[in-house]
């Protein structure tokens, strides 16, 4: 992705032509491209530095490592999924509550009725489907605005959930928990899962029209419309593939818990929001991307183990989480108001 | 005459940019000074520096005989009676006339609560100077757009010092949003307002009304003060040569063929103002279509292209297209584009790179064995934006970065190169200076020689007269009049608009 150095390299008009701002030395903007482009990777190496000095023999371990990269590949599917509605200018607060509910339908229908587990996992696909498209019918079809009408589908959720089941669930098909708690190089599957869904997501939004539609659509509708591109349909889409994948997330998360409960998945929305917002900081800044979302979920995670491994109490997670997306934000509407 | 203002030997660099370069203006109490320029001339950076937005290398700025500290605080600015209308005027659409005007500076009493009573005789003595009389709890959106205008003149004047005969008041292409008609009336305003012997500095785009509302005429060029001479000792020829360094040539050939063949045949069009237009345009012509405001005249593009909703049908190519129900993917699909009055809420997305603005109706073409062709697509842009002579510094930098004028002629590029069978525009050079006005109306003439049917929407008549083959006119919401062949001229096109009985 160096489109910015290929197209300098290539523009054949003077530099007076374009106002004077092409015109620092083209090292010195490399230099503080790259610097934009992966500042985060340098914060997130420097964070590994601090924790593998203050926690010797602690932190940079197999075992350390194999957990930071498995135990949250959940979140990073999840975020995934988010992606696509933010990106078509639309909030899904119902992301981590659609989690917990697919997790509760997987156990439930598993390990209490007792069907087989790939009937419980398209039960829990097919409500993420309905999900999804309620939720673009409130928005694109009714006109609520997103924020609303998905912070009434989280809170109705999270009560189905309660619904369903109001105590955790074990005992679920072991194949199905043995898939998801074995490790590959020492590293759990549902990271590979999660890597998968990043490439996946990577070649949609990245090398497909339908990216660019996403992006168009969500930064201005009208210009879009009148570009022919089908607002509606990009909108609803883009809804439907959160649902999906966050109740895909919520299959991940019980393959590797082996277990279900009704609060497990609320908690995960806002690191979720914080990580997009993060990644965009970084790779394509200003745009929300997948590797930067990638890099972002796992800068999260390390903050949060390193400071667990240091003994620190647990609600520093949540002022790390709301910290981070405060200051992602903030630092993004920053940059873009810099250039 | 007083000097209100000066400015002596102002330069202002950007890097290795010279933004202006020793510009020097004395502004006269009494007076309306028009200021002209192409975009990039410096006009901009000249008004922001007075604003103290942009600090200059060197040069001082006087107000009233006292050297004003560079950059200009807004504090000095103030007590300086430096007044500022920007071009979108800044107002709070659903606050009242009266929160806008006393948002600025309030006359708080004892306890800190702002005095509305005092406020509000205020504001109603200095809209009444400006004839304006209007209930101050209306929501501003309500008053029409001169009366608007006023508003943020009164608005920016209230939070000035210093009375009346000192002032300056700035006015930054005011007119761009104003109806023909309503242009007077901002015209009277200005002039009452100098009466009593403050000065007004007045940056517009459009000759016409720089000639019929300045004093004094000063162009900038290339950061360089090229002119400063009385009104009456130029002509729109003469500015027009002063503006872009050269005597124009004749934009369109005063001959050329309409093939005369129907490329498009419009049938009882209807919208929201509009109804009952029937009319046809051929193969190779450029239509214009005019109106005073309200007139409905400005819907026509949008509910062609889908936009709008609207009624009718259309025949184009052979086909029927039925418009109500038609959208703009359909629309474009039929071979129809539009190219939109609004830049910047309906044209392009200025955060987004000129590269993906431009390929945006076109990416199936880039998408190839399951892949983006972004090289492919870069190169395709360049080619196209070069060609229609869009001055930019590499296809992938925002299209922020561009002038209003090559903004305009990317949008072009986007539209016209599909080779479309009908192109519909509203406003086709508006925020475009005069040069990137004369390139516009040379491609849509060579976009219609290549058998293209146009149909451009406007209101400046001396537009339509430079651009079109054929106008029609619209009076509420009804075709009213055609003008063809000589009487596509200026002066008759406004007679037209204005006139009563059919013609």
């Amino acid at each position: 992705m160096d489109d910015g150095g290929a197209a300098h390299a290539t523009t054949e008009r003077p530099a007076a032509d374009t106002g004077g701002a092409g015109a620092a030395p083209v090292a010195l903007r490399g230099a503080r491209e790259i610097g934009t482009r992966y500042g985060l990777v340098l914060v997130w190496v420097a964070l590994i530095i601090a924790f593998t000095l203050l926690a010797p023999g602690r932190f940079l371990v197999a075992q350390n490592i194999g957990n930071i990269f498995g135990s949250q590949a959940v979140l990073l599917i999840l975020a995934l999924g988010l992606m696509f509605p933010v990106i078509a200018g639309e909030w899904d607060l119902s992301v981590g509550s659609m989690l917990g509910l697919s997790l509760t339908i997987v156990g439930y229908f598993n390990a209490v009725l007792g069907l087989p587990i790939w009937v419980a996992v398209l039960v829990a696909l097919v409500v993420g489907l309905v999900v999804g498209l309620l939720n673009a019918f409130f928005i694109v079809a009714a006109g609520v605005p997103s924020l609303i009408a998905t912070l009434g589908m989280a809170t109705l959720l999270g009560g189905v959930t309660y619904a369903i089941s109001n105590s955790t669930i074990s005992g679920l098909d072991p194949g199905f928990v043995a898939a998801g708690q074995r490790s590959v190089f020492a590293i759990p599957t549902p990271f590979y899962v999660a890597i998968g869904m990043a490439l996946v997501a990577w070649y949609v939004l990245r090398w497909t029209p339908g990216g660019r539609y996403l992006f168009f659509v969500g930064s201005n509708r009208d210009v879009a419309r009148l570009s022919g591109i089908r607002v509606s349909r990009v909108r609803v889409t883009a809804l439907v593939v959160s649902g999906v994948v966050s109740a895909f997330a919520g299959v991940v998360l019980a393959a590797s818990l082996g277990a279900s409960g009704p609060t497990i998945g609320a908690p995960y929305l806002l690191p979720a929001f914080a990580a997009i917002f993060l990644g965009a900081t970084a790779v394509t800044p200003g745009r929300l991307n997948v590797w930067g979302t990638v890099i972002a979920v796992y800068f999260l995670i390390t903050g949060v183990t390193g400071m667990q491994l240091l003994g620190a109490p647990s609600w520093v997670q949540d002022v790390f989480y709301g910290a981070i997306l405060l200051a992602a934000v903030a630092l993004s509407l920053l940059a873009r108001r810099r250039t | 005459m007083t000097v209100v203002l000066q400015v002596a030997d102002l330069t202002v660099r950007f890097g290795p940019t010279t933004a202006l370069d020793g510009v020097s203006l004395t502004l006269h109490g009494g007076e309306v000074h028009g200021l002209l320029g192409h975009n990039g001339s410096g006009k901009s950076t000249l008004i922001k520096t007075l604003a103290g937005v942009n600090t200059p290398e060197s040069g001082t700025v006087t107000s009233n005989g006292a050297e004003l500290a560079l950059p200009v605080s807004p504090t000095a600015a103030r007590a300086s009676g430096l007044a500022f209308v920007h071009q979108g005027l800044g107002l709070a659409q659903d606050l009242s006339v009266l929160e806008n005007i006393a948002v600025v500076a309030f006359d708080t009493g004892r306890i800190g609560q702002i005095r509305w009573a005092h406020e509000a005789r205020k504001a109603r003595e200095e809209l009444a100077r400006f004839g304006v009389s209007v209930r101050l709890d209306t929501p501003v959106r309500e008053l029409p757009p001169v009366e608007q205008a006023i508003v943020a003149i009164v608005r920016a004047l209230a939070s000035v010092e210093g009375p009346p005969g000192g002032r300056l008041l700035v006015l930054d292409e005011p007119t761009v949003y104003l109806p023909r008609d309503q242009v007077q009336r901002l015209f009277d305003a200005v002039r009452g307002f100098v009466a009593g012997g403050d000065a007004v500095l007045f940056v517009s785009h459009r000759i016409d009304e720089v000639l019929t509302l300045t004093d004094t005429i000063s162009v900038l060029r290339g950061g360089r003060l090229v002119a400063t001479e009385p009104t009456g000792a130029l002509d729109e020829r003469r500015i027009v040569a002063l503006i872009v360094g050269h005597e124009l040539a004749a934009a369109a050939p005063d001959t050329h063929h309409v093939t005369g063949e129907v490329a498009a045949t419009f049938d009882d069009i209807g919208g929201a103002v509009l109804r009952g237009i029937s009319f046809t345009v051929a193969r190779g012509e450029i239509l214009g279509v005019t109106g005073l405001a309200g007139s409905g005249f400005d819907e026509l593009p949008y509910v062609l292209a889908g936009a709008r909703p609207g009624s009718g049908t259309v025949a184009l190519g052979g086909r029927r297209v039925d418009v109500a129900g038609l959208d703009p993917r359909a629309a474009i699909a039929a071979g129809i584009v539009l190219i939109p009055a609004d830049r910047a809420r309906l044209g392009v997305i200025g955060e987004v790179s000129i590269r993906e603005n431009v390929a945006l109706p076109r990416m199936q073409r880039f998408f190839r064995g399951g892949l983006l062709r972004e090289g492919a697509e870069r190169a395709w842009v360049r080619e196209l934006v070069d060609g229609f002579g869009v001055l930019h510094g590499g296809v992938d930098r925002e299209m922020n970065t561009l002038s209003g004028g090559n903004q305009q002629k990317t949008v072009l590029a986007k539209w016209l190169a599909g080779d479309p069978d009908l192109i519909l525009l509203h406003e086709p050079t508006q925020g475009v200076d005069v040069g990137g006005r004369f390139d516009i109306y040379r491609q849509l003439r060579d976009a219609a020689d290549r058998g293209a049917a146009v149909v451009a929407a406007g209101e400046s008549p001396e537009e339509l007269a430079e651009l079109c083959d054929r106008v029609l006119i619209v009076k509420d919401g009804a075709l009213f009049g055609e003008l063809r062949g000589a009487r596509v001229e200026k002066h008759a096109i406004v007679d037209a608009t204005l006139s009563e009985t059919p013609l």
